[in-house]
């Protein structure tokens, strides 16, 4: 009989849990004019950044997440990191959505220069990226840098489990990605910010 | 290298600062020189010892400020040379004499025998695509009558050519003396010193920080004896104190291609510590650990521009960092089954520090509050071997304000899981020996930082396992999972939600010792949902179905095996039907492998994929949907691999694979053909020599036709002398 007790307590907690609406979604706003934003099933590494660069470029942050596994690594150039060398998802989808937040227009270019394998994973090496947020006529915030992407196969899809980002240059007025996520504030007074240094 | 275990090494580089000597670059500012110590007789030996482990010294590491860190090098030296010849001299261990536990040393064959000194050395070297790193250590410890004598050292280098060249060295050096007065109420009094040493060089930029600490210590469980003797009841109570002084140096540089920083803090550092532990009626356990460190000294900045080396600036201040801890559990275990346990953490600290605000031209004296809290109760219940229950609740809350650096931050946490386990009853029929297993997770986390809108992140996750034998040959399990993430921002901009669905059912059947099989079916739903308006538009659903089957046959060594995959993606746009699309792919992977003789083990293995993809939408509106390939992928892949024992401890293997992949666009019939070729060799080596050395190592010699050649070298050795 205790048996039987235990089992239907069991039973009902699980039900309880489902039944009472805690994993209901909200109901979204009518959709806008907002702006949308291609996602193509990133069955290939050159998909996955086809997103990246689309999602990037329309300030997005919804599809840059998807491009992620859950256990996600962003590694700072040794020269860049402060106290963390390592974030994990949250802590970098945190910055990035701080960064897309800076009103811009967005227009970000990868250079493809070495791909390869490491067992079931596949990775860009050397991957160059030029990532800027054009405020005004002069004001731009040029973000250069190159990186290594790791990719894992999660079903059909080929996500980015770590990200290590490399200084390109040591130019004035140039910084990497990954400094910018640290300084993901673009307005008045941001280092990050400089008068057309590249253009 | 490339590694992703790399990257988790790379991840602790900053939780183990280290040793490295700077090497300065000719026309910059840095200035190294050899050590040339000849004329200086009473530190010859001092000199040649600190070469060998440093083989270079920085001297004036920047004009104008003084050499760090000579002072504690000497003194180091001197004093382990001390340490060593008061062990030599001390009397003999009790064991010599046949009293002790410790071994004969009087019939013992090499002099660290005889001294009963043995020293454990370490090191592991690594060469992989772009990258090469050695890492050492050695480790003594020494029990001599009241003497307690512990000394470790470390030091890794490690170079990485995608990292800007990157050149890094790191090294640490722990010492510590202890003489225990047993018949003075169990007082305990020391000398403890260490030191790191880390450098990173690039292309770029040049990093140095150093750290120094020389103190005395001392603890005493006096109190302990007080405390027993004041209250009686409290006899299975310890309670331990502690307490230390020394002097600490700091010092950083950050090199740039315009312009260099350097800071140097030196001063005097106190410890004390309470610890207090006991029992109360045998149910209830508990500890609590009281710290407070305090750093007090003068900092010294100074920034230069290189194309001159002009002084911009130069700060003198006073500099106090300080931190008080506390750490305490308590266990409360009324009866076998029933245990309930909380823990406590709570740290707050102030910092003070130079901060060149990196890339910027301001600097300043930056100062940090933090403060950390935690505290974690867990209730675990096992009425017996099939029911059990365990849930844990934490609240985590972790602030932190900065004086200079717009950076104020803290992050609050609630955190609940319950897990529960079921073997339901004989009685319940059918269902009876079937294992449930069910847990829930929730948290809930505030999070803001300076300069980013605030928001709050709500994680659910419900996981429910079945499992039930069949007989001897079959058994069937399933998965239920359902989660949902939400962040909640301040502002509204980027609320959204995401919802996650996953079904997974396994039947495994295995008729006899040469055949197996598995059928697998999965089911997945992920819906995102943006709130905002503007945002909306790309909110989706991805529907997952997947169907595998897997067949084994194996006589012998022969094992043969297929593996079929049929599975498809979905995904629905809810305001843009337009972007509707299907991926579709099927697998067949067959597995082929036996042993010839007594140690030559093959394996072939293929694998075939189809791949097409396309748009999947309506008709006409309101219609039914219908699906249009737009590309198909062809994948063939082959490998073929043989491994051989040469002796006992060495194992060669080789490897060869070829993969093909066709693309073609359905519309225009255009056809891309990719081909990749890669060869390696392994040899993997393990063996542990009669006198306790241990060394593994593997070596891999990669060809590819897509990438540069490249060798994956994984080595290390551990020798307890």
């Amino acid at each position: 009989m205790k048996g039987i007790v235990r089992f239907c307590l069991a039973l009902v907690s699980i039900l309880a849990f489902c039944g009472c609406g805690i994993f209901d979604l909200r109901e979204p706003e009518s959709p806008g004019t907002g702006p949308q934003v291609p996602f193509e099933t990133p069955t290939e590494l050159r998909i996955a950044l086809k997103n990246l660069k689309a999602t990037t470029e329309a300030r997005v942050i919804t599809n840059f997440q998807r491009s992620l596994t859950t256990d996600y690594k962003f590694r700072f150039d040794p020269f860049d990191a402060t106290a963390e060398s390592v974030w994990t998802l949250d802590r970098d989808i945190q910055a990035l959505t701080a960064l897309f937040r800076n009103e811009a227009t967005v227009s970000l270019d990868w250079t493809v220069r070495d791909s390869g394998d490491i067992g079931d994973a596949r990775f860009y090496r050397n991957l160059g990226y030029r990532l800027v947020f054009r405020q005004g006529v002069a004001d731009s915030a040029v973000i250069l840098g190159r990186c290594t992407l790791y990719f894992r196969k999660d079903g059909l899809q080929w996500l980015i489990y770590r990200w290590a980002d490399v200084r390109e240059t040591d130019a004035p007025g140039v910084f990497t990605w990954g400094y910018a996520r640290l300084n993901p504030n673009l307005g008045a007074g941001s280092a990050v910010v400089a008068k057309e240094v590249l253009e | 290298m490339l590694g992703p275990e790399v990257l988790e090494q790379d991840a602790n580089l900053g939780h183990d600062p280290p040793f490295a000597e700077f090497i300065g670059r000719e026309g910059g500012l840095l200035e190294t020189t050899r050590l040339d110590r000849s004329g200086d007789p009473p530190l010859a030996l001092a000199t040649w010892v600190e070469r060998s482990i440093y083989g270079w010294r920085t001297r004036g590491v920047e004009k104008g400020a003084a050499a760090p860190g000579r002072f504690e090098i000497r003194f180091l030296i001197a004093f382990s040379l001390l340490a060593g010849a008061l062990l030599w001299m001390a009397p003999r261990p009790a064991a010599a004499q046949g009293g002790g536990a410790g071994r004969d040393t009087s019939q013992a064959g090499n002099i660290l025998d005889r001294l009963d000194f043995h020293p454990t050395y370490q090191s592991s070297y690594s060469v992989n695509r772009t990258s090469r790193s050695w890492d050492q250590g050695l480790t003594v410890n020494r029990r001599l009558g009241n003497f307690d004598f512990n000394n470790s050292w470390s030091l890794g280098l490690r170079q990485d050519e995608a990292q800007n060249d990157l050149r890094s060295k790191r090294g640490s050096m722990k010492l510590n003396l202890d003489y225990d007065l047993r018949d003075l109420g169990g007082w305990t009094f020391g000398l403890d010193g260490d030191f790191r040493r880390d450098s990173q060089l690039s292309s770029f930029q040049d990093r140095i920080e150093n750290k120094s600490n020389f103190g005395l210590e001392t603890t005493s469980s006096l109190p302990e004896q007080i405390l027993h003797s004041v209250l009686p009841f409290a006899r299975e109570f310890s309670l331990s104190t502690g307490a230390s002084l020394g002097y600490n140096e700091e010092q950083s540089i950050n090199r740039r291609t315009s312009r260099i920083d350097s800071t140097m803090v030196s001063g005097l550092f106190q410890h004390y510590d309470l610890a207090l532990a006991g029992n109360v009626r045998k149910k209830v356990r508990f500890t609590s650990t009281m710290s407070r460190d305090l750093r007090a000294g003068d900092s010294e900045t100074r920034q230069r521009v290189s194309a001159d080396g002009e002084l911009i600036e130069e700060v003198k201040e006073k500099t106090e960092n300080s931190s008080q801890r506390w750490e305490g559990s308590v266990e409360w275990k009324p009866v076998e089954k029933f245990r309930m346990n909380t823990m406590g953490r709570w740290i707050h600290e102030v910092n003070e520090y130079w901060d060149a605000l990196a890339n910027s031209s301001e600097g300043g004296q930056e100062s940090k509050d933090g403060r950390d809290r935690n505290i974690q109760a867990r209730l675990e219940w096992n009425p017996g071997p099939d029911m059990g229950l365990k849930g844990d609740l934490t609240r985590s809350d972790v602030e932190g304000d900065y004086s200079l650096q717009a950076r104020d931050f803290n992050k609050h946490t609630t955190r609940g899981t319950m897990e529960g386990r079921l073997k339901l009853p004989v009685f319940l029929g059918p269902l009876q020996a079937t294992e449930l297993q069910a847990s829930y997770t929730g948290d809930e986390t505030e999070s803001s930082l300076e300069g980013t809108a605030d928001y709050k992140q709500l994680n659910r996750k419900l996981r429910t396992v079945l499992r039930r034998q069949l007989g001897s040959k079959v058994q069937i399990s399933g998965t239920n999972e359902i989660s949902l993430l939400r962040y909640l921002y301040v502002d509204r901009s980027n609320d959204r939600d995401e919802q996650r669905f996953f079904t997974d059912g396994v039947l495994i059947y295995n008729p006899s010792q040469k055949f197996n099989g598995l059928l697998n079916v999965n089911w997945g739903k992920r819906q995102t949902v943006n709130i905002p308006s503007a945002k909306a538009t790309n909110n989706n659903t991805t529907e997952t179905y997947k169907v595998s089957g897997e067949v084994g046959y194996k006589r012998g060594a022969i094992a043969v095996n297929q593996r079929y995959t049929v599975q498809a993606d979905y995904t629905f746009y809810d305001f843009n039907e337009t972007n509707n699309s299907i991926v579709r792919t099927n697998e067949v992977m067959t597995t082929f492998s036996d042993r010839i003789g007594t140690g030559l083990a093959l394996q072939v293995q293929h694998q075939y994929q189809f791949r097409d993809s396309g748009k999947y939408v309506e008709l006409y509106e309101g219609g039914p949907r219908s699906y249009t390939p737009t590309s198909e992928e062809t994948r063939h892949m082959m490998t073929l691999s043989a491994n051989y024992p040469l002796i006992k401890q060495l194992r060669i293997e080789g490897r060869q694979m070829f993969d093909r992949r066709q693309n073609r666009v359905v519309s225009s019939g255009r056809v891309t053909t990719r081909d990749r070729g890669e060869f390696s060799l392994r040899a993997d080596f393990s063996h542990t020599f009669q006198s306790g050395m241990v060394v593994q190592a593997s070596f891999q010699k990669t060809e590819s036709t897509t990438e540069k050649n490249y060798w994956t070298v994984r080595a290390a050795m551990q020798r307890n002398f």
